[in-house]
């Protein structure tokens, strides 16, 4: 069935965008209009899920991209709401003048997460992959100056670079479709799939690794992470908390809709070994740099990096590994982008992103040092969060495979929650080291909402998973063929 | 027959052949102008293989190869380069002898490779796949061996060449909507590469990717 869904929220924001650009100096306009298509778009986010249409050949909803339109919809509304106060914040108003530009290219972002995620071609999920990654620059670069400058140039080429991989990929999985069985086979995720045991399986196992490498490039694995601490640091909070809970994400479908291939053609332990060994990579990483992390939105970036380590080892695992994955995913995102938010509030009180300066955080703003330790334990896994679920299913999983893995998994957790455990402590415990620098920097209630709801959904589903997402996670895992 | 094969083959190896002369040179202008004349080869090539009869692909393809990676992005960059006085490569991680040496090499395993697939019976033109193979790979090795940031813009491009050729020698095409997005994509990577590029020389005292040191743990 043809929907009219799918181009509202594709061509929506680009008409907002155009009328940001028109009525710069309308402020408020701004944050209502984003505002305005966040709801639009967990409406849509909705009726998608209950309605799996398709607009074109190329946009489809189906039963995998509709739980990550959703966490989408969810962390986008959050962002727009946390952004009415991040932007009133007098740290923030030395930069009001450019606040457009963020508005501008959130809405055309997410414009792109929506084309990566609803896209039917591989070819057209590319597209808006390498969209994605020049409207993110310029979120990235919104401070501007040198370190600025220096993150986003480090952003573009890197992912540019993986990103040309993955167009490599694209072409030999090309290559692969006319040389099979089958005769030519369609470049969409449907005819690849249903074909996939005629595509020819050499060069399905040469497309593969590009593929994983230029994606996962996107997704923040190892070896191709480079970009993630930079990117992530130097970033406005809300940009960074939309980046890092839905981009990766974004580009994860493009690594499971390739592996679902590989699955279907027969050559799943290809693709199974490729993304255990990238995700072992993504926790080495992490548990090496987080110790010696000096900027706590680098820390966070670290965080990323192991968490999508950790949803790699479970869609190699498959099955049960499958669901916790994405019910990992799930869990990271809400958690992360509330941390990430929380980091601007810390941000404004203390003007610093370095982990020295920020000391006796619970003496300058409880409200704020909570909400820290609670997204600290959330992302490390402690119960009663969701991510206590879904590592525990991973950990029981990889026990039944390998314990030798399992205790290397285990052991790289344990330094990571140490690297990430002695930060957070010595962030909110103490006395305050600069007091000038913050006392009557209050924030209004908007600057909290977001982190609380965010980190209630994420125990909310580690106390209790509701029939509706159950169901979507189970047909997720039943249509990658698991 | 004999003429057509003939003219294709020397087409693919001059195109081989332009990042030999990257290798050696130390001159901005000089890398431009292969990327211009690696847009050109594209061009002739190209123009080889489409039938004309498909008008929008013909149309498209001339527009892509001819107006965008023989004019518009060399002279892009040439401004570029003038306008910041940007006239030679920094000194290289290895002299520019063993730049040419490894170029070579890895030119010839890429060829090597093409015709062992297709002793293996592969539906690829083992000409086009072996200089795709090799200009993608030398590309790659003159981004990890060049300093400056904008030679890294100009080696991006040339492996954007080198993919644009890959998929030349896949006789299945992507529609064309996915083409033009392609198209469109990369022109703005170039633009917005440019521009940071600019702004880099004016905030940090060199173009060098040494300069961008400061985001550490």
């Amino acid at each position: 069935m043809t929907s009219w869904v799918i181009p509202l929220i594709l061509i929506t924001p680009l008409v907002l965008a155009l009328t940001i650009l028109f009525l710069k100096p309308l402020r408020n306009l701004h944050i209502y209009l984003t505002l305005l298509y966040s709801a639009i778009h967990l409406a849509a986010s909705i009726y998608l899920i209950n309605f799996q249409e398709s607009f074109s050949n190329y946009f489809k909803a189906d039963s995998l991209n509709t739980i990550f339109l959703l966490v989408l919809s969810v962390v986008f509304i959050a962002v727009a709401v946390y952004s009415i106060s991040f932007f009133a914040h007098k740290e923030e108003e030395k930069h009001i003048e450019r606040s457009w530009k963020y508005h501008v290219f959130l809405l055309l972002f997410v414009a792109s997460l929506d084309g990566i995620l609803l896209s039917s071609h591989i070819g057209m999920l590319w597209v808006f992959l390498e969209a994605s990654t020049l409207f993110s620059a310029m979120l990235v670069y919104y401070y501007t100056g040198k370190r600025a400058l220096e993150a986003t140039w480090k952003y573009i080429f890197i992912c540019s670079i993986g990103i040309s991989f993955a167009f490599i990929g694209i072409i030999l999985l090309s290559i692969g479709c006319i040389g099979g069985s089958g005769g030519e086979i369609e470049l969409f995720w449907q005819s690849l799939n249903v074909n996939a045991k005629h595509i020819n399986p050499f060069w399905l196992k040469m497309a593969f690794p590009f593929l994983l490498l230029g994606f996962g490039t996107k997704m923040g694995l190892a070896p191709m992470q480079n970009w993630l601490p930079d990117a992530y640091a130097e970033s406005p909070s809300p940009a960074t908390a939309i980046i890092s809970a839905t981009l990766v994400n974004a580009a994860f479908i493009g690594v499971l809709r390739v592996h679902k291939v590989m699955i279907m053609a027969g050559l799943g332990f290809y693709s199974n070994t490729l993304l255990l060994l990238m995700g072992f990579m993504s926790l080495l990483i992490p548990a090496v740099f987080i110790l010696r992390s000096k900027n706590y939105k680098r820390m966070l970036a670290y965080s990323s990096v192991e968490h999508m380590g950790i949803v790699a080892i479970g869609t190699s695992i498959g099955g049960v590994g499958l669901f916790a994955a994405l019910l990992h995913m799930i869990g990271h995102s809400l958690i992360k982008a509330a941390f990430f938010l929380n980091s601007g509030n810390i941000f404004c009180l203390f003007h610093s992103k370095r982990i020295k300066d920020v000391t006796g955080l619970l003496k300058v703003s409880p409200a704020n040092a909570w909400l820290w330790v609670a997204s600290f334990v959330g992302i490390c896994a402690f119960p009663p969060f969701v991510t206590f679920i879904s590592e525990l299913l991973i950990i029981k999983e990889l026990l039944g495979k390998s314990i030798i893995l399992t205790i290397i998994f285990c052991v790289m957790l344990t330094a990571i929650i140490y690297g990430i455990a002695r930060n957070v402590i010595s962030m909110i415990s103490g006395d305050p080291r600069h007091a000038e620098s913050h006392g009557d920097d209050k924030l209004p209630l908007t600057g909290y909402v977001p982190q609380i709801v965010l980190l209630g959904m994420a125990v909310w589903l580690g106390l209790y998973i509701p029939s509706f997402l159950l169901d979507m996670l189970n047909n997720a895992v039943k249509f990658m063929g698991e | 027959m004999i003429a057509s094969i003939n003219f294709e083959n020397s087409i693919i190896i001059l195109f081989a052949v332009t990042m030999f002369y990257v290798a050696m040179s130390s001159r901005m202008e000089a890398y431009i102008k292969m990327l211009a004349a690696q847009g050109a080869l594209l061009f002739a090539v190209s123009m080889h293989s489409i039938s004309p009869s498909d008008y929008i692909t013909f149309s498209f393809i001339i527009f892509e190869t001819l107006v965008l990676k023989t004019i518009v992005i060399p002279l892009y960059l040439m401004k570029l380069i003038r306008r910041n006085e940007i006239q030679r490569e920094a000194k290289p991680s290895i002299p520019n002898l063993y730049s040419l040496m490894i170029v070579s090499a890895i030119t010839a395993v890429g060829f090597l490779f093409a015709y062992w697939l297709t002793g293996t019976r592969q539906p690829v033109n083992p000409l086009f796949f072996g200089g795709a193979i090799s200009v993608i790979l030398a590309a790659l090795f003159i981004i990890m061996t060049r300093k400056k940031l904008i030679t890294h813009i100009i080696a991006f491009i040339f492996l954007e060449n080198g993919i644009f050729l890959l998929s030349l020698s896949v006789a299945q095409e992507m529609p064309f909507i996915v083409n033009l997005g392609v198209m469109l994509d990369i022109f703005a990577w170039v633009l917005l590469a440019g521009i940071f590029v600019k702004m880099i020389q004016t905030s940090f005292t060199g173009q060098n990717i040494d300069s961008l040191k400061g985001l550490r743990d």
